[in-house]
């Protein structure tokens, strides 16, 4: 037994200390408050931190000095040296386990006096402070935030109107070491908090010995606002609050984080339900767990109708085993994503296509799988209008190509019958070349087969591969055009062409075309002159990013646009009074042209002159 | 001149033209037709087979019924004969036929309708 033992079993107030123990608590300890160093705790209060019975005996009294830390100890021993008559305390300390574990425990107990009247003991129980499991869940949030606790200690005494606050608190509340708190002026730092009332009130609950614990945001003397949590407890001495003390925790970076997380949590649980793109999450048995206002509107069944149901059952059955494929794919890990087209049924039964990007997402070992989908029903609707409407197309196209060539393989074949019965006629001096109508029967049947070669040559056009698209070096065929367009002015005054082009321009496209498509332009300025100056033409090529383009352009007789534009390239129209246009020169330039990419613009005015531009792909 | 001329087409309006220019032309002592490539297949083998003359230009319609251009040359091609000289004569002026054409070596030529005086005589010209 140590002296300490010994002298609590020779204090009379003994009684009054049994008084006071509650039917369990989970240690005891007699301090000499004299001699810091010098306290007896009951073994078993280490034990159950974790020390053997070996350990408790040789460390000894140092033991208190390894399970508590200076700070605290410091702060007890000044408190309680500065008690200004003997009696009742309490407060609350953080005590280390053997695997350093922080505990809260509250002790409270005796300050006993000695014959001078100063305080020399402290006779006092320890208990688990339930508190701590609360400061707990702070500690794992501030872990989270890779920050240090910040927990400071502080104690207001009503009766002398005294405030004590530790080294941490003052730390926190941002002042110096030797700082005294005023009593009268302890509630300034909180003066710019929103929740300044609530807090006066809590305040005020003390008095009548009601705990409190609140966050609040106060104010350092350098101006800044620090989130901080206050546990207060009161200590009741015939039902007047004489003291109370509590703790102060740093919480700025948590409240600061919890508030960025709620915004966060918003913005996201905003997205999630005013998206406009469907989203739901299907758990690992296809069920539904979660969806948000548009699939609702897209699928047409509430909320009720949809969680915890089959997500199948709102699948089109053609698409039900790919829908799985893809599912299984994703926990088997082939791929982060997987994006699909699917058809889901509405509930009026209509089917509905969405297009639908499906990822894995893990959580608390369970896997459930987030769709996201976007409505595109009516882009398929429109996909297969136009699909049939193709096939409609396409078989028209080909029943009119047969048609043309039907038609024009037997007209040809009658022609040339009519051509050699009229030429027998001729031959053999028939009583037929004698009718008068007989030549003009003739000048028929050769209109008719001109029609009908004509109406060959366009179908040929169209009926070409791209395989016979050849490179062609553009200025050869342009050179090749005006020496055949010169030599086919026999009586007529050559005109000068002017040409400008460089020399490394090829076209892909038809020769045969390339020469006829020249030689119509160059012939047309040439038949088109105006009488009244000498003609010039003007070649000029102009390279694109996938065109070439050839203006050609001359000083003729010009076309009306207004009158005429609509029908420059259409078949068998011809608006020159002139003897020479037979209306399909241009058609089929058009056609040559179009058959292989390319297109055919015109600018003109009367009596001024015109320009052809043609665009050759590269 | 030549000894015999041989008009496969299964036109007769074509038939009766053909003939009577090429007769005006006076370029043949003899001129048979036939309106379809069956016919002519037969006659020529009777002939071969009784050691006559054989043509010594057939003129070759493509589409006919029954034995088309096509499947006259291919037949023709399968029996032993000794070389023909063989023009095409059609209406069809579509390019794939001419294609088609230029697969055949037996074919010396191919001639689009209508038949003329200059096309005869230049003809004439060709294989003399």
């Amino acid at each position: 037994m140590t002296y300490l033992e010994e002298e609590l079993s020779q204090y009379s107030i003994l009684a009054k200390v049994q008084e006071i123990k509650p039917p369990s608590c989970d240690g005891q300890l007699i301090w000499n408050l004299l001699e810091p160093n010098d306290i007896w705790v009951t073994p078993s209060f280490y034990r159950n931190l974790g020390y053997t019975p070996h350990e408790i005996v040789s460390e000894g009294q140092s033991l208190w000095n390894k399970v508590t830390s200076n700070v605290d100890r410091e702060r007890i021993i000044f408190v309680l040296r500065n008690q200004l008559q003997e009696g009742y305390y309490e407060n609350i300390l953080q005590i280390k386990d053997k695997k350093e574990n922080i505990l809260w425990f509250k002790y409270y107990g005796y300050v006993i006096f000695n014959e001078e009247r100063k305080p020399a003991r402290f006779i006092a129980f320890l208990q688990l402070e339930p508190v701590a499991e609360v400061l707990g869940k702070y500690y794992d949030l501030e872990k989270r935030a890779n920050k240090i606790a910040k927990i400071g200690m502080w104690e207001v005494n009503m009766q002398n109107e005294t405030i004590y606050w530790d080294k941490q608190t003052k730390s926190i509340f941002g002042v110096e070491e030797d700082f005294i708190c005023d009593f009268t002026n302890r509630l300034d730092f909180y003066k710019k908090a929103l929740n300044y009332d609530l807090l006066m009130e809590n305040f005020q609950q003390l008095y009548k010995g009601k705990d409190f614990d609140f966050e609040v945001q106060m104010q350092r003397p350098d101006g800044t606002l620090k989130w901080v949590r206050l546990i207060g407890i009161p200590i009741m001495e015939e039902s007047s609050c004489t003291r109370a003390y509590g703790i102060v925790q740093d919480i700025d970076v948590v409240v600061n984080n919890y508030q960025q997380l709620e915004k966060q949590e918003m913005l996201y649980r905003n997205m999630f339900e005013y998206a406009a793109t469907s989203i739901i999450q299907v758990d690992d048995r296809h069920r539904i767990i979660k969806c948000n206002n548009s699939f609702m509107n897209f699928i047409g069944y509430t909320e009720e109708e949809l969680i915890l149901k089959e997500m199948m059952a709102f699948t089109h059955p053609h698409d039900k085993q790919k829908t799985i494929d893809v599912v299984i794919g994703l926990k088997e890990g082939r791929y982060a994503y997987k994006t699909l087209e699917k058809r889901y049924l509405h509930k009026n039964g209509e089917v509905l296509w969405g297009l639908v990007s499906l990822s894995l997402i893990k959580e608390k070992g369970m896997q459930t799988v987030l769709s996201q989908i976007v409505d595109i029903t009516n882009r398929k609707k429109t996909e297969m209008q136009v699909a049939s409407l193709m096939n409609v197309t396409k078989d028209q196209n080909r029943r009119l190509f047969s048609f043309a060539q039907i038609v024009s393989h037997q007209l040809r074949s009658h022609t040339s019958d009519m051509e050699m019965l009229l030429s027998l006629i001729h031959m053999e001096h028939t009583e037929g070349e004698k009718d008068p109508y007989f030549p003009i029967l003739s000048q028929s049947v050769r209109n008719l087969s001109n029609t009908i070669s004509d109406l060959n040559e366009v179908i040929f056009i169209y009926n070409q591969g791209s395989k016979q698209i050849e490179k062609l070096h553009l200025k050869t065929y342009l050179d090749k055009g005006i020496e055949k367009i010169k030599e086919n002015l026999l009586n007529e005054e050559i005109p000068e062409i002017v040409i400008d082009i460089s020399e490394d321009v090829y076209v892909n496209f038809r020769a045969k075309y390339l020469d006829n498509i020249i030689w119509q332009l160059l012939d047309n300025a040439c038949k088109f002159r105006s009488p009244l100056a000498p003609l010039k033409i003007t070649i000029l090529v102009v390279e694109r990013k996938d065109f070439v383009e050839v203006t050609f352009s001359d000083n003729g007789l010009g076309i009306d646009m207004k009158r005429n534009g609509h029908k420059l390239f259409k078949m068998y129209n011809s608006f020159h009074n002139h003897s020479k246009a037979r209306g399909i020169g241009l058609f089929l330039v058009k056609n040559q042209l179009e058959a292989f990419g390319g297109c055919i613009e015109v600018s003109s005015v009367p009596l001024m002159g015109s320009s052809f531009i043609v665009y050759l792909k590269k | 001149m030549l000894q015999n001329i041989c008009i496969i087409d299964d036109n007769p309006i074509f038939l009766l033209t053909a003939t009577k220019m090429i007769q005006l032309q006076n370029c043949a002592k003899s001129i048979c037709s036939f309106k379809n490539g069956e016919i002519a297949l037969g006659h020529l083998k009777n002939e071969y087979k009784a050691g006559a003359d054989l043509p010594d230009l057939i003129l070759l319609d493509i589409n006919m019924p029954v034995m088309d251009g096509w499947q006259f040359l291919d037949a023709l091609r399968s029996l032993n004969f000794p070389n023909l000289t063989i023009y095409l004569l059609t209406s069809s002026v579509d390019p794939a036929d001419i294609t088609r054409a230029k697969t055949y070596k037996m074919l010396s030529g191919y001639l689009t309708k209508p038949l003329t005086p200059e096309v005869i005589d230049s003809l004439m010209i060709e294989i003399s």
